[in-house]
């Protein structure tokens, strides 16, 4: 079979009007060329395709980057190459700091969420019964009698107390129509710095709903920047009165979901000696204390809805 | 990261994969050195609608090969980069030749500039009923105001020395105004649409300006499309008379030349002459004038020179408008005798 490169190479360069163009890596497919390095993706899905680039064009214009296409020497904004669609893009490689940046990242957080507004499909699920259902299978295996099967026996009560709270606070926007989304392979947190910003990649995957992201992103924040920076951002974002009230509360259904206490329960059948089993309870103790701070902190930015709350 | 002013310029190069080695400010614009060459990086504030019209105004300007100079695609093919608080575009750079303060040479080359854009662009244009019509109407409005001007002055005991000066005109002005709506009027009634002789419509520039024009040895280049849209050109004809008008000195104003300029490369019809003599006919420049004496922000002595230096030029300007017609109708005339004459 034909080398794909052999193809896309010489399209690339016709089409970019790239002098010079070296294959550095072929996956993800990144090219250096005169005018630096590029990201090369590659799409099969065409829909999918005019949706990114209608989402960058959404995104643009703002206090950042966000990884657009680059037109062709006839104006489109891909290539077709076969039954494919190839685009090129910018690929910085500095990664972006979190702390001391709180006022731009504020920009982009509310871009991402003011900016992309959109349909996603969301699979009903319940959190209280896979909550049930994992504790009873860890039961019936004999996992809950060591030390930190007794642990997890423990934290059960609250665990299904939060997984009810998610359940509600999802059920509570279901038939929400326009709802914030994103790519399912954003990661904010592995977004790049460039030019005394932050340069975002949106990636080319489907789109989700989109607070698992930001939830996930702020527990980063959270564990990296610390408690002020993420406090400042929170700030910053209250000034911009983002996130509204349905993304503040399904954020906070991410966060409410005991995901660090079912690998908790993974992980108990798999626990070799004494030091793993400590690491385990450790990690387990960490990810649960921060998640309940950063609920606190984030309630005393964005009020929780009146009905729905911890306290039931 | 850090947000400052030069990252600013860098991100907004960046989009053109453009690195810049070293910036002067000149005016309105940046001059940006890179190794790509020279380029004039132009910040200003944009309405939206102002954007679209770039993306709409500049595609048809390369595809009529106009020559004029407008925004270089981003790499990601944006002609307009930037927020909403200000907006950049990049042009290539040109070292210009003539002087922005050399006036007189900037309008004979805008004259003609603007009369290859309204040529290039021409088209038979429908509504000139509506084109006549609405002359009149503000033609007979601007009647209004300056006799309201009049009947306001006559009230004053001890009329200021402007006020003198506009009573002792406004015999001459009014004339104009009679004679003009009488034009317009009488055109209004016919219905055009089916003559072969009406006025024609052609992409307008919407903002000429002896600025907007960038001048490299031979080379001549209109910029700052975006105003621009389709009109009856010869009202942006009429209006960039009245500029050279009250812009250049009147008795210096070499208008032979200028009308020449445009004539050359955009032959008027005898609606659109007939049209734009009739337009420029009463003295808009002086109503503007008399507009600004109510809220008295300059002297008096001010007002006076410059009514002075606006009616002076308006009527050297309709004067050698009339002459240059007469010329052409003669020339035209000749030159149809003498067709006749072969013919024979």
């Amino acid at each position: 079979m034909n080398d794909p490169l052999q193809q896309i190479v010489p399209a690339l360069q016709v089409n970019y009007r790239f002098r010079e163009l070296k294959v550095m890596r072929r996956q993800p497919m990144t090219i250096s060329t005169e005018r630096g390095r590029k990201k090369i993706r590659i799409w099969d899905d065409e829909p999918l395709l005019k949706r990114h680039i209608s989402w960058r064009r959404q995104l643009s214009g703002g206090r950042f980057f966000v990884d657009r296409m680059y037109a062709t020497q006839s104006g489109r904004l891909f290539v077709p190459v076969g039954r494919f669609f190839l685009t090129c893009h910018d690929a910085p490689r500095v990664p972006a700091s979190l702390s001391g940046n709180e006022a731009i990242w504020a920009d982009v957080c509310a871009a991402l969420i003011t900016g992309i507004r959109d349909a996603a499909d969301d699979p009903q699920r319940s959190v209280l019964e896979q909550a049930d259902r994992t504790f009873s299978e860890a039961d019936r295996a004999g996992l809950l009698s060591g030390e930190e099967g007794v642990l997890a026996r423990k934290s059960y009560p609250t665990v299904r107390k939060r997984a009810e709270l998610a359940d509600r606070l999802r059920s509570a926007y279901r038939k929400s129509g326009r709802r914030v989304i994103l790519p399912e392979d954003v990661s904010l947190r592995k977004s790049k710095a460039l030019l005394g910003t932050v340069f975002i990649e949106l990636g080319q995957s489907r789109p989700v709903p989109g607070c698992r992201a930001f939830a996930r992103f702020f527990l980063e924040w959270m564990k990296e920047g610390g408690t002020d920076s993420i406090g400042r951002l929170f700030s910053h974002l209250k000034k911009m009165n983002v996130p509204d009230r349905e993304t503040s509360d399904l954020i906070r259904a991410e966060w409410y979901e005991p995901d660090e206490w079912f690998r908790f329960l993974e992980n108990l059948a798999h626990l070799p000696n004494e030091t793993s089993e400590r690491k385990a309870v450790e990690s387990f103790e960490t990810a649960r204390d921060r998640k309940n701070r950063l609920i606190r902190l984030f309630d005393t930015f964005f009020r929780p809805s009146g009905t729905i709350t911890e306290s039931g | 990261m850090e947000d400052r002013e030069d990252f600013q310029i860098q991100r907004i190069l960046f989009q053109y994969d453009l690195v810049p080695r070293r910036l002067w400010n000149r005016g309105s614009v940046l001059k940006v050195e890179t190794s790509a060459g020279f380029f004039a990086l132009k910040r200003k504030k944009m309405t939206d609608r102002q954007v679209d019209r770039v993306y709409s105004v500049y595609p048809l300007i390369r595809s009529l090969v106009i020559d004029a100079v407008g925004p270089l695609p981003s790499k990601y093919g944006d002609l307009v980069v930037g927020d909403e608080a200000y907006r950049y575009y990049l042009m290539p750079w040109f070292e210009e030749t003539v002087p922005e303060s050399d006036l007189e040479a900037r309008y004979r080359h805008l004259f003609h500039k603007a009369g290859e854009l309204h040529r290039q662009t021409m088209r038979e244009g429908k509504g000139t009923d509506g084109l006549y019509r609405s002359a009149f109407q503000m033609v007979a409005t601007r009647y209004t105001d300056w006799e309201q001007f009049l009947n306001m002055t006559e009230h004053h005991l001890y009329p200021s020395p402007f006020e003198q000066m506009v009573m002792s005109y406004s015999g001459q002005a009014l004339g104009l105004f009679q004679h003009a709506l009488g034009y317009f009027s009488e055109r209004a009634g016919l219905n055009d649409d089916a003559s072969d002789d009406r006025p024609r419509r052609a992409l307008c520039h919407g903002r000429l300006s002896p600025l907007h024009l960038l001048i490299e040895g031979e080379k001549r280049y209109l910029t700052n499309f975006e105003e621009a849209r389709e009109d009856f050109f010869i009202i942006e004809t009429a209006a960039l008379m009245e500029q050279a008008c009250s812009v250049l000195p009147p008795a210096q104003t070499p208008w032979q030349d200028l009308l020449s300029a445009y004539f050359s490369a955009c032959p008027l019809n005898e609606a659109e002459t007939n049209f734009l003599f009739h337009f420029l006919l009463w003295p808009r420049t002086i109503l503007g004038l008399m507009d600004q004496y109510r809220d008295k922000e300059r002297s008096e002595l001010w007002y006076t020179r410059r009514f002075q230096r606006l009616s002076r030029g308006h009527r050297r300007m309709i004067n050698q408008l009339q002459t240059f017609i007469e010329q052409k109708r003669k020339e035209k005339q000749k030159s149809r005798d003498k067709e006749e004459k072969k013919n024979e």
